[in-house]
């Protein structure tokens, strides 16, 4: 029987005994496909869940797919999902994940692969070849201590690969073992294998050690990268040239035609006030001015957007995002014109691309880093000791001697490499973390930029889960209606009816009921808003995380380029559950999604209740209580669709706040209960888990006396 | 207009000056899709680069303590007096960041001016 939209097959990896096994797709099937697919492989393949540093052995890293990787679906055809036990979190690193773009997951399936699960560790540093099926292990000698540029350079050229068009067609079928079909034609390609790779920052075992792809995807969060480090894996090569059967290739195209011609702006007549998220114009993700307008956008395999830049003048290529400003500050310190403090910044994203080290942690790490050097903490002969040339920081000088210490455990980078948190306690600093010098506020990470005391479902949904969430779902909301309050432009959609769109949108758990997404004062620790977290929770694991829609671009709540502002998720034409059918041939209902990725988000609990969780543990960093979002500080205001003391929804400033220990524990209490799980422990209970069919997670659980008890 | 007023040395000095560590004034941009993102100056060079237009993020200024901060801190009442009244006049907040950058600019060539160095950092 045709799986449609699989490859079919799940690479595992021996590492310790160099081998590579195979196990068919179709035993995970119901599991749909990136994360929900990798955290049961995780369940099923490793055998001691009680670990808590992703260094160990014992750990399993999983590269996933989704069914829609290699098609045309807008905006979801290049992610991939990578998971397993993190390290560098505090208190404890929880079976986490992160994501990249690019063109990986389409390789891989293309080469006959749904998945990659990493198991066990090398005796010493391997990289893998995989050319369609046939996977070969070779040792790294010429590989380990090269940054992550420089060893995808290097594979690229001992595979034989074409590194340009110009040099031809690459014939797989050429040899037996890498020919798909000899009889057809799906042997040739003129494209270089994809490379997933580690950089020093991994190599060494670093909380920063990330996974790269070409020359700026990038698998950040999680400390991915020191778990491959660990494993002695410096890289993943694959080149496919095979094809993902698509069940219904014109309802594919015809719902990617709609997203066209009904929700996304005519580039003809573009509208760059729109609201929207799939409709709105192709966004570049570069956070500095460019150096310089020659250049091109690139994008992931298969993306309406193209995010990412090539530059004419060479560096800062396909950076994007939050790696393109985390040296911003600093850089202002030493920049004599915009046009310099665009090189210099630019440049320092190169330097984590290529050390493999993640840039998010300086995102407030910087700050406190330049905090304590100031206070005369920090520096040569100080309390804590570093040899950096502080004198010069904002140059490029500094950015890499900075990324270099951190990368190889040297200077600070000694305590920071176990994790930030870490180091401040080992430092004496923890009183940082709770006058807010120090802004790591879940799990020893960063604040991302919606403070929690404000954005609610950013920080309720970080701590809740098990890490920074990184999803942009509804805080779109915050940036339409303050950059419009900004640049005191009329409101393209007033509050009542922007929230009551939205919530026409969130079944099952909040359809009709707008008041979920009221973030004032009286409204935050509600049962509302722990309906508003729940359908969050459940919507990205099933449809960003395992399906692999994109962050950017969905989902699509409202849209001005339509005329009754209805978006484009969930609708009839050109909804999530469209674009899944139409690959896999299910008939999966939107609500079907959800309730897949509640079963998805259960899994994870288990795990993380197997690794020691307690809801006494989850609490945010002292300072969220403690201190002040202050007013004014970061911007002038935060605006949000809140009602008044009539009941009147208005766009309101929530800026200003903390939130209240009482209050969160309330608010926690109820998203337990709404959940099943134990309210006292916030583990899941037999019940709710038999219910989604994971009798034997519950059986698991009790075994080792950590099964939620059930509501009386 | 009062920033083309002559302005002394010790001023000059001031605005191209770097502030201690504990002086520093707290300046954000908004960048969708990244968020807020903090960080501080410590110079009117420094506050220029952090205001200057973009077409993808925008400033983060409390434009009434930015006045202040200029005018107890840099110790420059003029530039001050102008910051508050410009932002007063501005028609939105984005106007008034654009109005400012263009203060400072001004103001910063007149002190390179009288300083008698293109870099102004002594």
């Amino acid at each position: 029987m045709t799986l449609y939209g699989y490859a079919g097959r799940i690479l595992r990896l021996d590492l310790t005994a160099r081998r590579a096994l195979a196990v068919d797709t179709a035993r995970y099937r119901s599991w749909g496909g990136g994360h929900g697919l990798g955290a049961a492989l995780f369940w099923d393949f490793c055998r001691d869940k009680t670990i808590t540093d992703g260094r160990d052995p014992a750990n399993v890293c999983i590269v996933a797919t989704s069914p829609l990787n290699a098609t045309p679906v807008p905006s979801a055809g290049g992610r991939c999902e990578v998971l397993g036990v993190g390290f560098g979190m505090y208190p404890f690193s929880w079976f986490t994940r992160s994501g990249f773009g690019g063109r990986f997951s389409t390789m891989l399936k293309q080469a006959g692969f749904d998945a990659i699960v990493i198991e066990g560790r090398a005796s010493s540093p391997v990289w893998v070849d995989i050319r369609n099926r046939k996977v070969v292990f070779h040792d790294a000698d010429g590989l380990w201590g090269t940054d992550t540029w420089t060893a995808q350079q290097r594979i690229w050229r001992m595979v034989g690969a074409p590194c340009d068009v110009r040099s031809g067609w690459w014939d797989l079928n050429a040899t037996a073992e890498e020919a798909l079909d000899p009889a057809t034609d799906q042997g040739r390609t003129t494209q270089r294998p994809a490379v997933l790779c580690i950089g020093p920052a991994g190599e060494n075992q670093t909380a920063a050690g990330c996974l790269i792809h070409d020359a700026g995807n990038g698998a950040g969060q999680g400390g991915f990268g020191a778990v491959w480090g660990a494993k002695n894996l410096k890289a993943i090569s694959v080149v496919g040239t095979g094809e993902i059967p698509v069940a219904d290739p014109k309802a594919l195209l015809r719902a990617r035609q709609v997203t066209k011609d009904k929700y996304v702006t005519d580039i003809r007549q573009p509208d760059f006030a729109t609201w929207a998220h799939v409709g709105g114009l192709p966004t570049p993700l570069f956070m500095n001015p460019p150096p310089t307008d020659e250049r091109r956008p690139q994008a992931c395999q298969g993306c309406i957007n193209g995010c990412r830049a090539r530059f004419a003048v060479g560096y800062g290529n396909e950076s994007t995002c939050q790696e393109t400003a985390w040296y911003l500050p600093a850089v202002r310190r030493v920049a004599r014109s915009v046009q310099e403090l665009s090189e210099i910044n630019l440049r320092a994203a190169d330097v984590v691309q290529k050390y493999g080290h993640n840039s998010f942690l300086f995102q407030t790490g910087l700050h406190w880093l330049e905090h304590l050097h100031e206070e005369g903490l920090l520096g040569p002969g100080k309390a804590i000791a570093s040899e950096l040339p502080w004198d010069s920081y904002g140059t490029l000088e500094f950015a890499e001697k900075l990324i270099h210490a951190l990368s190889h455990r040297q200077d600070i980078g000694a305590d920071l490499a176990d994790g930030w948190v870490q180091a401040a306690i080992k430092w004496g600093r923890e009183e940082d973390l709770r006058n807010g010098h120090m802004q790591f506020s879940y799990w020893g990470m960063p604040e991302h930029g919606y403070d929690p005391r404000a954005e609610l479902e950013w920080g309720y949904g970080s701590i809740l889960g098990d890490r920074d969430i990184n999803e942009h779902c509804f805080n779109i909301i915050f940036t339409h209606v303050t950059a419009a309050f900004a640049y005191a432009k009329p409101m393209r959609i007033q509050a009542q009816q922007l929230v009551e769109l939205i919530a026409e949108k969130l079944s099952p758990y909040a359809v009709g009921r707008p008041e979920v997404l009221d973030f004032g004062d009286g409204n935050m620790y509600s049962e509302a808003v722990a309906q508003l977290v729940r359908w969050h929770r459940h919507y990205t694991r099933f449809y960003k995380q395992s399906a692999l829609f994109c962050d950017l671009k969905w989902p699509d709540f409202y849209n001005t380029n339509v005329p009754d502002l209805r978006g484009a998720t969930a609708s009839d034409d050109a909804g999530e559950q469209v674009f899944w059918n139409a690959v896999t041939g299910d008939e999966l209902t939107f609500e079907d999604g959800i309730e897949l990725g509640r079963r998805i988000w259960n899994l994870d609990n288990a795990i993380w209740t197997l690794q020691g969780r307690h809801r006494d543990m989850v609490v945010y960093a002292p300072y969220v209580y403690e201190t002040r979002y202050t007013k004014g500080e970061l911007f002038p205001f935060f605006m949000w669709p809140c009602r008044d003391s009539s009941g009147e929804w208005q766009y309101r400033d929530i800026m200003g706040r903390s939130m209240d220990r009482g209050g969160f524990e309330e608010f926690k209490t109820i998203f337990y209960r709404l959940e099943g799980w134990d309210v006292d422990s916030g583990w899941p209970t037999r019940a709710t888990l038999e219910g989604l069919g994971l009798a034997e997670v519950a059986d698991t659980l009790e075994a080792a006396g950590r099964l939620g008890k059930e509501a009386s | 207009m009062v920033l083309t007023a002559p302005m002394d040395l010790d001023t000059a000095r001031r605005v191209l000056g770097r502030l201690p560590h504990s002086q520093r004034f707290p300046v954000g941009r908004f960048v969708p899709p990244v968020g807020l993102l903090g960080s501080f100056v410590r110079g009117l060079p420094e506050l220029q680069l952090a205001l200057r237009p973009e077409d993808r993020s925008l400033p983060g200024v409390n434009m009434v303590r930015l006045a202040d901060w200029v005018e107890t801190e840099i110790g420059d009442p003029v530039l001050a007096a102008e910051v508050r009244n410009t932002a007063l006049a501005a028609p939105s907040y984005v106007e008034a960041c654009i109005a400012v950058h263009g203060l400072l600019v001004e103001r910063l060539e007149a002190a390179r001016t009288v300083v008698g160095t293109e870099a102004g950092r002594e």
